[in-house]
């Protein structure tokens, strides 16, 4: 077996800006005990990378045989994800596979098993020792819980789409999707066909969304290009040498609106809800109320082709307003090659801003909104922007590493066209590029700083997803990131855990299921109004936590928390005072045990 | 702001390979002759200076062309290494012209270790820098890029390109005030630099000055009208003034066509691509992004190493018939159905083309070439029933057509075609109810349901049925923008409803698919008219006249204008009498005889504006207008004209 072994890239900009480490810009005097992130953590890495030694031995293959088939370097989709209801959350990776017509003596990587390879569940059997310590170990439980998805997925979606309290998966691929309905058993079954949720196109995005609050998940299925084996085109470098095609050397496609019909079927009402749907190249999805009306949007990031704004009109059907709102092209009127895509409040200002991740060359766009859904592309004065410029982005993380208070940013890069320096080297697989990691500064300003592992291992691979989830429940953002034609990488953060930190699950009235679309403020005495959205959506082909965790930075204390307000999706509003909520730990909150909050 | 790699690419168009390819390469790879460098090769060469090692590049996988004129000029280079007696220029000169293809090429840090090595050989050449700053503005290497840039304004302090690329740099690193600099000191050197402009307006609009911004993109885009990615910025400007009328019609506007300048010394790497699959490639690539002034050189680049493609001989005619480069497309179709007479898309092209020139029975010929070589070919087979509908053979289309949905009833294009045949024949019914399941199955894009959506609109007018009318012309501009009859019949609804700017908008974009239709242009103007924006109106019928300039209708319309506008800079009584006496000379209705008479009061001749007056007074009078508005309004004119005073409302009555 080989992997992507090529030497690590650092970019001359990422050389330069090699600043201390997270833990050592935090303010000093952090006297509270507990909060040990001084002196001691200065020199602790921010990550430690323990995928194998955790059980995570999973190789993703991508079926490449020297063709240069687009889709090959396009999939490595993961899911963070608590099938099983134990409170911790279990890692589901999406496989590869030959295209068809293929040999496999042909292949420039072992497969990792016999074909044809399925997708793998790994269990989360967190071992949590008698001083706290804690043990990430996984175990691969695919066959026990009759998962096996083969063929060509991509991207993978998480919601509770039938209310029964157990999280589903809708898995979005080249030719058939599914939806594996999780029968609370620990089993899962393939109900596509009688939930009518398949879309046969190459599906790389989806998203689940409830946008006509009827209390059941809407799917969202992101469409890319018209690609089948026998499309497949040639397509050269500068030079003519054979290169991988891009998104505009085939056909755009339709992106697809499902209403869930009370959890039995989906129903196809893309034709009168997405008013003036247009052709579309979508790799990134992420829900939002981005107007802040109330109403779950949609965002679509779209490679090479204009993005959309799907805004909710409150009566079933959307309106794209990317033009006006300014999230249509970037701030040069150029439409980029979107990818993965992020919204949270970035800039601390209350409202619901957009960061995507593009191709090297374009910088990777901070979209920052004005509360109306009108935005400005604010990438160069943001630090985000120039950081990017070297590196092909693709799933993407809005995380509190060290919960001081301030969102941070992971991108997970990897190139698309074949990088001649490692060619040069012999790289079988020549699309390495360093992950980034910015540091969120406050105001809408972040920095790179390096991503600090242990024993030196450099991120400097074939990224493509990233989920972000607190796998070892210590009260800090986990990563894990999926590399094309490689192994898995887990992420334990070292340092979010020593600072205080508020974790909240957020439950329906009726049900337990995530309140996906919940919007929730922490409001604290004499310190801003923080807030998260529940949400598993978001990065590149993953879905992440639908928990929210809150970092509450130095010197905080249970006591200043003044309030948690939510805003369910179906509109109605509550206040849970502090006693509802314990500082250092996850709380459930659960609509209708809060006091209501007149609109 | 501008991609060099796009820029070099864009400017393809200037390369012509005049001769052979081999003749071609033969230049390239000749150095400056020795005779430029006398003084050099004359006395001993000084010291070299510590040189970075030029790793090999992996040349395998290049393409023939590629990889021999790399390897041959890498050899020269070697030699020239390798004797302790070449001058310094001349090593720069072979690094240089390495880096320089490296850049081209996409080899990144050979790039730049390549033109390190010349820059280091040849300090005083304003190349070396000048391109390792192009390079790393590309590689995001700002701060070096800047002293690269400032070492080529030491050398070349007016160096127009520089001073533009230090804008777009700093510009780009949040250098505002040093961006504004460079602009400013690009624009006191010529102010004419739509870069440069649009460089100020993007930081205008960055610092909240809404205005400006829309003055200087305004400027820019009137400078180089291609560079519609401005139209962001100029939305983004009017966004900030609270129009959002405006901000959506400009935001509709940018096809995203780059801001450029004219880099000459970038511009001449095109000269020294030597792949074809390379420009194939970028031809194809602009072609799907509907950039047809850019594909047209690729091809003709392309065509000149491989003359005999029909692909893109088909291509490079639909990109010239495109452009409204009517001759050199059809011949260059021509040229394509030559080489293969069997090929279908070149052979469709060319009956496409003739049909769109009135050139039917020879446009039928080649559909009919077409649908032989590939009958199951739906598209080509209801284009040519719908030509044949056109020629009169209307009863033979709707046969074809509708054997054409025997064999497949989900030709939702071929039903399309249907529905507009039956429309034109006057069968309404048939025609809605194919129409309808056009519009409604989805089985094309957007533009074809656009297309059904307006028929259907056409076929609601013609029973009447103005509610239905206008839902569906609603409808068809909005799946199909680009349908330029779609959106007049949405102005004229609009103007009917008294939406006279939202109308004029429409009849503007019909204008801008169709600058070659006089009835859009008048109405256009006649909108504007209606709608007070007379200095509009003026400039619109300005324009018109130069594109029609014998159309009677534009000629009143604007003598009109000029004789009875309110707004006294846009009156011009002297030509407006020039003008409707021409009119009235070649036809003399009521109308024209009141616009003279208007022209005459105008220049103070109020005893003949008032004669002609009456003579339209009675002569309306007689055909039985007298009691309505209109004839109130010839009235008040009349008796203005004889109180001395000229008419001041072009259109009232």
């Amino acid at each position: 077996m080989e992997t992507n072994a090529t030497a690590p890239r650092r970019s001359p900009i990422r050389s330069v800006v090699r600043l201390a480490g997270l833990a050592a810009c935090v303010v000093a005097g952090g006297s509270v005990a507990g909060l040990a992130v001084g002196a001691e953590s200065s020199s602790r890495p921010l990550f430690v990378e323990r995928a194998e030694e955790a059980g995570l031995d999973f190789v993703h293959f991508n079926g490449m045989v020297g063709k240069l088939y687009f889709p090959e370097v396009m999939s490595g989709g993961v899911a963070v994800l608590d099938y099983d209801n134990d409170g911790d959350l279990d890692v589901y990776l999406l496989q590869g596979n030959l295209f068809e017509g293929d040999a496999l003596d042909d292949v420039v990587f072992e497969p990792p098993g016999p074909l044809p390879l399925t997708d793998r569940l790994y269990r989360n059997d967190l071992e949590i020792g008698a001083d706290g310590s804690r043990t990430l170990r996984f175990t691969d439980v695919t066959e026990q819980a009759k998962l096996g998805v083969s063929g060509q997925p991509m991207g993978v979606a998480t919601g509770d789409y039938d209310n029964d309290g157990f999280v589903d998966l809708y898995v979005a691929g080249l030719g058939a999707n599914r939806l594996l309905r999780n029968l609370g058993d620990g089993t899962f079954a393939d109900v596509t066909e009688q939930t009518a949720s398949d879309d046969r196109e190459w599906s790389v995005a989806a998203s689940f969304f409830d946008y006509d609050r009827d209390g059941w998940l809407d799917l969202f299925i992101g469409n890319y290009v018209e690609f089948r084996v026998a499309l497949h085109k040639k397509c050269t470098s500068a030079t003519g040498a054979i290169e991988y095609c891009g998104p505009l050397s085939y056909g755009p496609l339709l992106n697809r609106l499902l209403r869930n019909v009370s959890g039995e079927r989906f129903e196809n009402v893309s034709a009168t809800a997405l008013l003036e749907n247009p052709v579309s190249t979508t790799l990134g999805l992420v829900a939002g109320d981005f107007n802040d009306d109330g109403w779950l949007d949609m965002y679509v990031a779209n490679d090479q082709l204009e993005n959309q704004l799907w805004l909710n009109q409150q009566n079933g059907t959307f309106v794209d307003d990317a033009l006006l709102g300014g999230t249509a092209v970037d701030g040069q009127g150029q439409p980029q090659a979107s990818m993965g895509v992020v919204a949270g409040d970035l800039t601390g200002d209350g409202h619901e801003d957009l960061f995507m991740t593009h191709l090297r060359m374009e910088m990777n766009t901070l979209y920052v909104n004005d509360g109306s859904g009108m935005f400005t592309d604010q990438s160069a004065d943001s630090g985000l922007g120039r950081a990017s410029w070297q590196a092909t982005g693709f799933g993407t993380a809005l995380i509190d590493v060290d919960n001081d208070g301030i969102v941070d940013l992971y991108v997970a890069n990897g190139a698309v066209k074949r990088i001649e320096s490692q060619l040069r080297e012999g790289s079988l697989h020549p699309l390495a590029e360093p992950n980034a990691l910015f540091r969120g500064l406050g105001g809408g300003r972040y920095e790179e700083v390096p991503i600090d592992l242990v024993e030196g291992v450099e991120l400097s691979e074939v990224s493509r997803g990233v989920a972000a989830g607190d796998l070892d429940n210590d009260g800090d953002s986990d990563l894990v990131v999926i590399n094309n034609a490689g192994p898995v990488r887990l992420l334990v953060n070292q340092v979010g855990q020593d600072r205080p930190w508020l974790g909240l699950r957020l439950l329906l009235a009726q049900h337990d299921r995530d309140a996906l679309g919940a919007k929730v403020a922490l409001h604290r005495t004499g310190r801003p109004v923080q807030w998260r959205r529940v949400k598993t959506d978001g990065s590149y082909v993953s879905a992440n936590d639908p928990r929210v965790l809150f970092g509450l930075g130095d010197g905080e204390g249970p006591g200043a928390i003044e309030r948690v307000r939510v805003r369910w999706p179906d509109g109605t509003s509550e206040d849970f005072g502090p006693d509802a909520v314990e500082v250092g730990a996850y709380t459930t909150l659960r609509q209708g045990t809060g006091t209501p909050v007149a609109q | 702001m501008r991609n060099d790699r796009d820029a070099l690419r864009d400017r393809l168009g200037r390369c012509r390979w005049r001769g052979s390819r081999a003749c071609l390469l033969v230049a390239l790879l000749a150095f400056p002759a020795a005779g430029r460098q006398p003084a050099a090769e004359a006395v001993a060469a000084p010291a070299r200076p510590p040189l970075a090692e030029l790793p090999q590049p992996a040349l395998e996988t290049q393409e023939d062309a590629v990889r021999g004129q790399l390897t041959e000029l890498r050899r020269q280079l070697d030699l020239l290494i390798a004797d302790p007696s070449t001058p310094l220029p001349r090593l720069a000169e072979a690094f240089g012209r390495l880096g320089r293809l490296y850049f081209l090429y996409d080899l990144v840090d050979l790039a730049s270790i390549a033109l390190e090595n010349a820059k280091l050989l040849a300090p005083n050449d304003h190349r070396w820098p000048y391109f390792l700053a192009a390079h790393q503005t590309f590689e995001g290497q700002l701060e070096e890029a800047i002293g690269n840039l400032e070492r080529v304004l030491e050398l070349r302090p007016n160096d127009l390109p520089t001073l533009v690329r230090l804008g777009d740099v700093h510009s780009k690193r949040g250098g505002v005030e040093l961006a504004r600099e460079f602009y400013e000191r690009a624009l006191a050197l010529d102010e004419d630099v739509a870069a440069a402009h649009a460089g100020l307006g993007r930081l205008d609009l960055e610092a909240g000055q809404h205005q400006r911004a829309v003055d200087r993109v305004e400027r820019a885009l009137e400078l180089q009208p291609d560079a519609d990615e401005l139209y962001h910025t100029l939305g983004m400007a009017y966004r900030g003034l609270g129009d959002v009328e405006r901000a959506r019609e400009a935001l509709r506007k940018n096809k995203h066509g780059r801001v450029t300048f004219d880099d000459p010394l970038i511009e001449s790497l095109g000269l020294e691509n030597a792949s074809a699959e390379a420009h194939i490639q970028m031809a194809s690539d602009a072609m799907r992004r509907q950039e047809l002034a850019k594909a047209v050189p690729y091809y003709e680049s392309y065509l000149e190493l491989k003359p005999d493609d029909v692909v893109a001989l088909n291509n490079l005619g639909i990109a010239l018939l495109g452009l409204d480069r009517w001759e050199e497309g059809m011949k260059t179709l021509r040229r394509a159905v030559e080489i293969d007479p069997n090929h279908r898309g070149a052979q469709y092209s060319l009956a496409t083309a003739l049909a769109d020139l009135g050139r039917y029975d020879e446009a039928l010929e080649h559909y009919r070439r077409a649908h032989e070589i590939d009958p199951a070919e739906k598209v080509i087979h209801a284009d040519w029933a719908t030509l044949l509908a056109k020629v009169g053979r209307v009863d033979e289309a709707i046969a074809e057509l509708r054997s054409l949905l025997e064999e497949d009833p989900l030709q939702d294009y071929g039903r399309l075609k249907l529905g507009s045949v039956l429309v034109e024949a006057g069968r309404l019914e048939e025609a809605a109810q194919e129409l309808r399941q056009v519009a409604d199955s989805g089985g094309l894009q957007r533009p074809g349901r656009g297309e059904a959506h307006y028929h259907l609109g056409v076929v609601a007018e013609r029973r009447g049925d103005a509610a239905k009318a206008r839902e569906h012309y609603r409808r068809a501009i909005e799946l199909a923008p680009g349908l330029a009859e779609a959106q007049r019949s949405w102005g004229v609804i609009r103007a009917r409803e008294g939406a006279l700017e939202e109308a004029a908008g429409a009849f503007a974009r019909a204008v801008e698919l169709e600058p070659r239709n006089e009835r859009y242009r008048f109405e256009l103007s006649m909108a504007l008219l209606l709608g007070e924006r007379e200095a509009e109106a003026r400039k619109a019928l300005e324009e018109a006249l130069r594109e029609f300039p014998t159309a009677i209708n534009l000629r009143h319309l604007l003598a009109r204008l000029l004789a009875s506008a309110s707004d006294p800079a846009v009156r011009d009584g002297e030509r407006a009498v020039e003008l409707a006496q021409g009119v009235v000379e070649r036809a003399l209705t009521l109308d024209h005889a009141e616009t003279l008479a208007m022209a005459l009061a105008e220049i103070g001749r109020y005893d003949e504006a008032a004669a002609w007056q009456r003579r339209v007074v009675r002569q309306a009078g007689d055909e039985g207008e007298a009691g309505g508005p209109a004839h109130a309004a010839r009235l008040e004119r009349l008796e203005r004209y004889e109180r001395g005073e000229p008419a001041r409302t072009p259109w009232r009555g």
